[in-house]
């Protein structure tokens, strides 16, 4: 951990009391040469619904995909409900079977149907049967609203209930914690509203999220706390209502006048 | 590095360590394996007692090679006789490669013709032939070749510019350097220079006058002037070397131009051949001979035919052509299909004086073989230029005289001896008592190059420059089995630029051909150029199919010399490597060009 | 306001005239080009037929037609190969069949019938001649086509369909090498083995065996592990920078050097069928790598994140949308392979290619023909060569562009 520091470091904990499942100290992150997480403190209680909001390239997606080891980090520590994500190949995938992710591009699997994209992981990961794991599929697929298209293939279907589908795989893993990199930036206009409206009923459910999006509206709805980041940093921490009424950066300040 | 305080991780679970495990393992099961194959090789060879090294390369290879870029005679050893394959691949690739660009290029775009025609052949074309082996390719065209092609002695096909075209291959003439090339070299030398210099120049002027235009045309213009002014120049002395020497045997119609070192006229053995030396050679009076036979030509048998060497028109005063035998003179007449190469032997049934269709044959339908027949050449004169090894040769004429003493002895064949029976028509040189044939030869002055036609003296072409039937058929089948696929990668890549492009550039007023050559074609190259490459190098591996020809490329000769020396292993290691080379030069050629390709993009 | 009724176009749009004034006399150089290509291609095509019919020695090609077909395999038991095929038809026509009910195989139904046709046809050929043949081709005709109708009529074979095909293809290679004794099961060594029935063989056995091989080395090619991936690209650019001829002739010297056995105990078949497949797989390798690169890496962290292991994710997720965005490639690989075959005259093997080029052409009856009878049978192998992979070649095609619209 660097020991030398020039700006004080914003550290984003979570309230105390609550029971913490993600904790994040002192990351620090390379590509190369260039740094692109700069001594990240972050958690997350359990139920909370936390927004990352920044300039593209500062680091966001980096971050959360450090969380379940799509980028391996360099420096710090990361704790996923008690579980320390180190290189021992158990703990990976222990974490990852607990962490549901949904990305900006869907990432369906095009050449097998939306019911087998969602019970792919639960039979060979969960080792469910094949009937325990279509029927939870079907559940989630009712719950994001499109139980009809269980058996078309990904490209049949439109963006917006491809995205609802990539939810539905993943909460059919049953994590404990949804990541959000994105999920509505690649959607057409008319079709953000529907994905939002699922996402704003799991946070009602009280699932734990952490969430990359511009989307303030449902910052403000369901968010508990925003974190801006800016550089590879976390430049200010707050609920959804300091960030709309007074937020106290510069940087904070610029970028929200840009996005609002 | 985040690790587990507590404990430390099993290495086979640790990310960082399992992939580390998984090389060790790997890398000592190949290790393995390689060293049993070892082992079993060596022990093999050792019981086999085969050569496993290269001390063979400097033996003797004894291998007739008749495609040769570089001197080569079978006493050569097996190390040159390789280095002569090589280049043999590299002959027919660097052809084969331009030729199937050529090819390939225009029937894709036929391809694409608005003329329906030409659109569909160019389509079964490609159907046609792309998907058939080209073994099969390569073992059509030579039999064409070989089978349906006149032999050489026969009656080449003569096309204009001296070119000869026969199943012994294609020759025409060719420049080779003469007597003061050596003069003229720093002329092409300055004359690069120059062309240099003023195409720098005629860049920046076109860039100064801001408007587009050519630096080529006026570039080639300086190379050209320059280089011919010192061709006139430095031809305009005589640089012919003070001792260079001819020695000629007329009676076996060989000569050979040498430096002669000691000046005895006589070619020793360490005196060196001068090649390249244009002569004239004379016969004031020979006689060529030959027997009849039944040909096959062209897949069928033509009975009955006398050959002689061939005579263009202009290189004699008079030929006569006459019948040796007497027993045979009377019975039979002679009829020329085409003087004075080839004739008829017939027997005259009808008793009109001329040949009738049907009187070369007897009842039995048989041909008349072994009628033996000469040609008197009177005044015979020929142009010539020695070959690289300084070898003259022409027909073989025998001297008049030793006619006569056979006439005199009768055809009978029965008691004649000695010098007077049938051998002494093909001469035995050094017997004294033997006529001897009244030949002269002349050097002719030669510039700084000089002109060698090709000639056909007996069995094979000389002068001039020579392709061999072999490598006709190979070249034949390779560029039209290689251009099929060129076709289609230069259809694809015209097809590949959006439409948008033409109506774009037709729209900004540019006319078809502008549009062609500025939009589409710019970008067209840069989608076939890479696919196009790689097709260059199949051509290049394809070539190891010359076996099926009769060429001798890298492999075929590889594969001659592992017959020979038992030596397997240096060999394969040798071939291996050639073609290692040539692909490593096609991928080095295709990273250039995806560099200086590459569209700049966001 | 008033509709205006279509009108029928000005005279001289349709019609033979204005089709061929516009695809042939379009310009005086189009005019020109059609009359003279037109001309040129009319006499090549007239003096062919004038010498296929007419000056063509045909005889020895048809009097040796079990030499190309099989080569010394023995006359009485050419029953087996001809039921072996119909073997392999039958599991093409079961899965077409298949595949047709479910509504999709247009392409390998398309294939099988073409195939089996010419099958069918060329063994026909035989029947005069051979009375074992006889009863074989007509078990063969019904095995074949009722393998497309089970397919067709009863979907739930669809179940048995691996099975069919795990059981059929060993059943066929029994039948054609046999299984021992002196019955009618006899064995027929190798060496006996040539003619298009030794292409086939080395063909298919070249292509089966180089596609795990192949997808082996192309994993192994885009592996992060540097030894792995160091032998993968040094054995896949060494086996492409040299020919496959050279390769054979490389491996007829090697393999028994390899083994430090005899070179007599093994036989030229196993050779060249070393060759082959070594040379193949590497090729199969570039083709493998290509749809792998084509799958964005999103796929693979979708896996990872949901769970799944490396490996499960290369066999469930990228290896199934790579394999299916090659298959046109494959085919083309396929049919390479089969032209390719004709090169195994340099271990000397007698497959179809060699039989022509050599064996026919020494015949006592071929040498009576002056010139030779080569320029005949190389253009009927050139025909024979055709049929089978030209048909391959549609189906590459249709299969690229089905792919292209495909399920994505
Ligand atoms: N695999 C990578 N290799 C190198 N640089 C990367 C890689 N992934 C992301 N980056 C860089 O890291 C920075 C942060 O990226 P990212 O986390 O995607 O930003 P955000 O999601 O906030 O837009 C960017 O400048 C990006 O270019
Ligand atoms: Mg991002």
């Amino acid at each position: 951990m660097s020991a030398t520091e020039a700006v004080p470091r914003v550290a984003a904990h979570a309230p105390e009391g609550g029971e913490r499942i993600i904790t994040i100290d002192g990351l620090n992150k390379w590509f190369g040469d260039f740094h692109v997480l700069k001594d990240i403190d972050l958690s997350v209680n359990r139920g909370e619904v936390v927004v990352v909001i920044g300039p593209s390239g500062s680091g966001k997606s980096t971050l959360i995909r450090c969380v379940n080891r799509l980028e391996e980090h360099q420096e710090g520590v990361i704790t996923v409900d008690g579980t320390p994500l180190t290189d021992d190949v158990r703990n990976i995938d222990l974490i990852r079977r607990e962490t549901g992710m949904v990305f900006q591009q869907f990432n369906l699997f095009p050449h097998i149907t939306v019911m087998e994209n969602i019970t792919l992981a639960p039979i060979r990961v969960r080792k469910w049967k094949k009937s325990k794991a279509e029927e939870r599929a079907m559940y989630f697929l009712e719950k994001v609203g499109i139980p009809e298209q269980a058996h078309k293939y990904p490209g049949q279907l439109s963006g917006g209930q491809q995205q609802r589908v990539a939810i539905a795989r993943a909460l059919t893993m049953e994590p404990k914690v949804m990541l959000f990199d994105e999920p509505t930036s690649a959607l057409d206009p008319e079709v953000i509203g529907e994905v939002l409206q699922v996402m704003v009923t799991l946070a009602k459910e009280g699932m734990t999220m952490v969430v990359v999006t511009h989307e303030m509206g449902f910052a403000r709805e369901v968010g508990d706390r925003v974190i801006f980041m800016d550089a590879g940093q976390i430049v200010e921490v707050g609920t959804p209502e300091h960030f709309f009424e007074n937020p106290q950066e510069e940087r904070t300040r610029s970028f929200l006048s840009k996005i609002l | 590095m985040p690790t587990d305080p507590q404990r430390p991780i099993p290495v086979w679970r640790n990310v960082k360590t399992l992939g580390i495990v998984a090389q060790v393992v790997f890398v000592a099961v190949l290790l393995a394996a390689l060293a049993i194959l070892w082992t079993n090789v060596t022990s093999a060879l050792a019981r086999s007692d085969l050569p496993a090294n290269f001390g063979w390369l400097d033996a003797r290879a004894g291998i007739p090679i008749s495609e040769r870029p570089i001197p080569y005679t079978a006493d050569d050893p097996y190390w040159r006789a390789l280095v002569i394959g090589f280049l043999n691949t590299l002959k027919i690739a660097l052809i084969g490669v331009v030729l199937a660009t050529l090819l390939g290029v225009a029937v894709g775009v036929s391809r694409l013709s608005g003329n329906w025609l030409l659109r569909q052949i160019a389509g079964a074309y490609v159907e046609l032939l792309r998907n058939t082996p080209l073994a099969v390719q390569i073992i059509f065209w030579y039999t064409a070749a070989i089978a349906t092609l006149p032999p050489t002695i026969s009656a080449p096909i003569r096309l204009p510019g001296g070119i000869y075209f026969s199943n012994k291959g294609l020759a025409f003439p060719f420049l080779y350097p003469g007597f003061a090339f050596q003069q003229w070299l720093p002329w092409i030398l300055a004359a690069v220079v120059l062309a240099a210099v003023v195409h720098r120049l005629r860049r920046r002027a076109i860039r100064a006058s801001e408007r587009p235009g050519r630096a080529w045309p006026a570039t080639l213009a300086a190379f050209v002037l320059v280089t011919g002014v010192g061709y006139v120049v430095a031809s305009a002395g005589d640089d012919r070397p003070a001792d260079l020497a001819i020695e000629f045997t007329a009676d076996r119609g060989r000569g050979l131009s040498f430096l002669d070192a000691d000046g005895d006229g006589e070619h020793d053995r360490d005196e060196a051949r001068y090649g390249f030396v244009p002569v004239t050679v004379r016969v004031a009076e020979g006689a060529l001979t030959a027997r009849s036979q039944n040909l096959v030509e062209q897949r069928t048998v033509k009975p009955s035919v006398v050959r002689y060497a061939v005579l263009e028109d202009g290189e004699y005063d008079a030929v006569d052509a006459r019948l040796l035998d007497e027993d045979q003179a009377e019975r039979f007449d002679l009829h020329w299909v085409e003087k004075p190469i080839s004739a008829l032997v017939y027997e005259d049934r009808n008793g009109d004086g001329a040949w009738q269709a049907g009187e070369e044959v007897d009842a039995n339908g048989e041909g008349f073989r072994n009628v033996q027949t000469a040609l008197v050449v009177e005044g015979f004169r020929r142009d010539l230029v020695s070959d690289r090894d300084g070898l003259i040769r022409i027909p073989g004429f025998d001297p008049v005289a030793s006619l006569e003493a056979e006439d005199a002895t009768g055809g009978s064949g029965v008691g004649s001896v000695g010098a007077s029976g049938p051998v002494g028509l093909f001469g035995t040189p050094g017997d004294d008592d033997e006529p001897t044939l009244d030949a002269t030869v002349e050097i002719r002055p030669s510039g700084a190059l000089v002109y060698s036609t090709p000639t056909v003296p007996v069995s094979n072409y000389e002068g001039g420059f020579r392709f061999t039937a072999s490598y006709l058929a190979l070249l034949l089948a390779l560029v039209i089995y290689t251009a099929t696929f060129i076709a289609e990668i230069v259809r694809a890549g015209i097809l590949a630029v959006p439409k948008g492009q033409t109506e774009a550039s037709k729209a900004l007023g540019l006319s078809g051909a502008q549009t062609f050559g500025l939009v589409i074609f710019p970008q067209a190259v840069r989608i076939i150029l890479p696919p196009m490459i790689s097709q260059f190098l199949n051509l290049t591996k394809n070539s190891s199919l010359a076996p099926l020809a009769a060429y001798a490329e890298i492999f075929a000769i590889s594969t001659i010399v592992a017959n020979q020396t038992g030596a397997s292993v240096p060999v394969i290691i040798m071939i291996i490597l050639s073609y290692l080379v040539i692909s490593w030069f096609f991928a080095l050629v295709l990273n250039i060009v995806n560099a200086r390709m590459a569209i700049v993009e966001r | 306001m008033q509709m205006i009724p279509s009108r029928p176009p000005p005279p001289g749009e349709r019609g033979l005239v204005a089709w061929a004034r516009r695809n042939l006399f379009s310009g005086p150089v189009n005019g020109v080009t059609s009359v003279v290509v037109g001309t040129l291609v009319l006499l090549a095509a007239w003096n062919l037929l004038g010498w296929v019919t007419g000056g063509a020695s045909w005889q020895p090609l048809w009097n040796n037609l079990k030499l190309l077909a099989v080569y010394r395999y023995p006359a009485d038991l050419l029953w087996r190969p001809v039921l072996a095929a119909g073997t392999l038809l039958m599991l093409t026509g079961l899965s077409a069949g298949l595949a047709r009910h479910a509504g999709k195989g247009r392409i390998i139904g398309g294939v099988y019938w073409w195939f089996t046709g010419l099958a069918l046809a060329l063994t026909a050929i035989a029947i005069p001649f051979w009375e074992s043949v006889r009863v074989a081709w007509v078990a063969a005709s019904l095995l074949a086509l009722g393998g497309y109708a089970a397919g067709r009529l009863a979907p739930g074979l669809v179940r048995i369909q691996t099975w069919a095909w795990a059981v059929g293809l060993p059943a066929a290679v029994v039948l054609v090498y046999g299984l021992g004794g002196d019955g009618p099961m006899e064995v027929v060594r190798t060496v006996e083995w040539g003619g298009f029935l030794l292409t086939l063989v080395l063909a298919s056995v070249g292509i089966t065996v180089a596609f795990p091989l192949g997808i082996l080395l192309a994993l192994g090619r885009q592996s992060r592990l540097p030894a792995i991936k160091g032998f993968s690209i040094g054995y896949i650019e060494l086996i492409r920078g040299a020919p496959l001829i050279t390769w054979l002739f490389i491996a007829s010297l090697m393999v028994p050097l390899l083994l430090d056995v005899s070179p007599d105990s093994i036989p030229a078949l196993t050779r060249a069928m070393v060759a082959v497949t070594l040379f193949a797989s590497a090729y199969m390798a570039e083709n493998v790598r290509g749809g792998l690169q084509s799958i964005p890496n999103g796929q693979r962290e979708a896996a990872r994140a949901l769970g799944l292991s490396g490996w499960q994710t290369t066999r469930l997720i990228v290896l199934p949308q790579a394999l299916r965005a090659v298959i046109p490639a494959i085919v083309g690989q396929a049919i390479g392979l089969f032209k390719d075959t004709s090169l195994v005259f340099i271990v000397g093997l007698f497959d179809f290619f060699e039989i022509g080029r050599r064996v026919i052409p020494s015949q006592p009856e071929s040498l009576l023909y002056p010139g030779g009878v080569l320029l005949e049978i190389s253009l009927f192998m050139a025909v024979v060569y055709w049929f089978f992979t030209y048909r391959m070649s549609i189906a590459s095609r249709q299969l690229e562009k089905e792919l292209g619209v495909g399920e994505r």
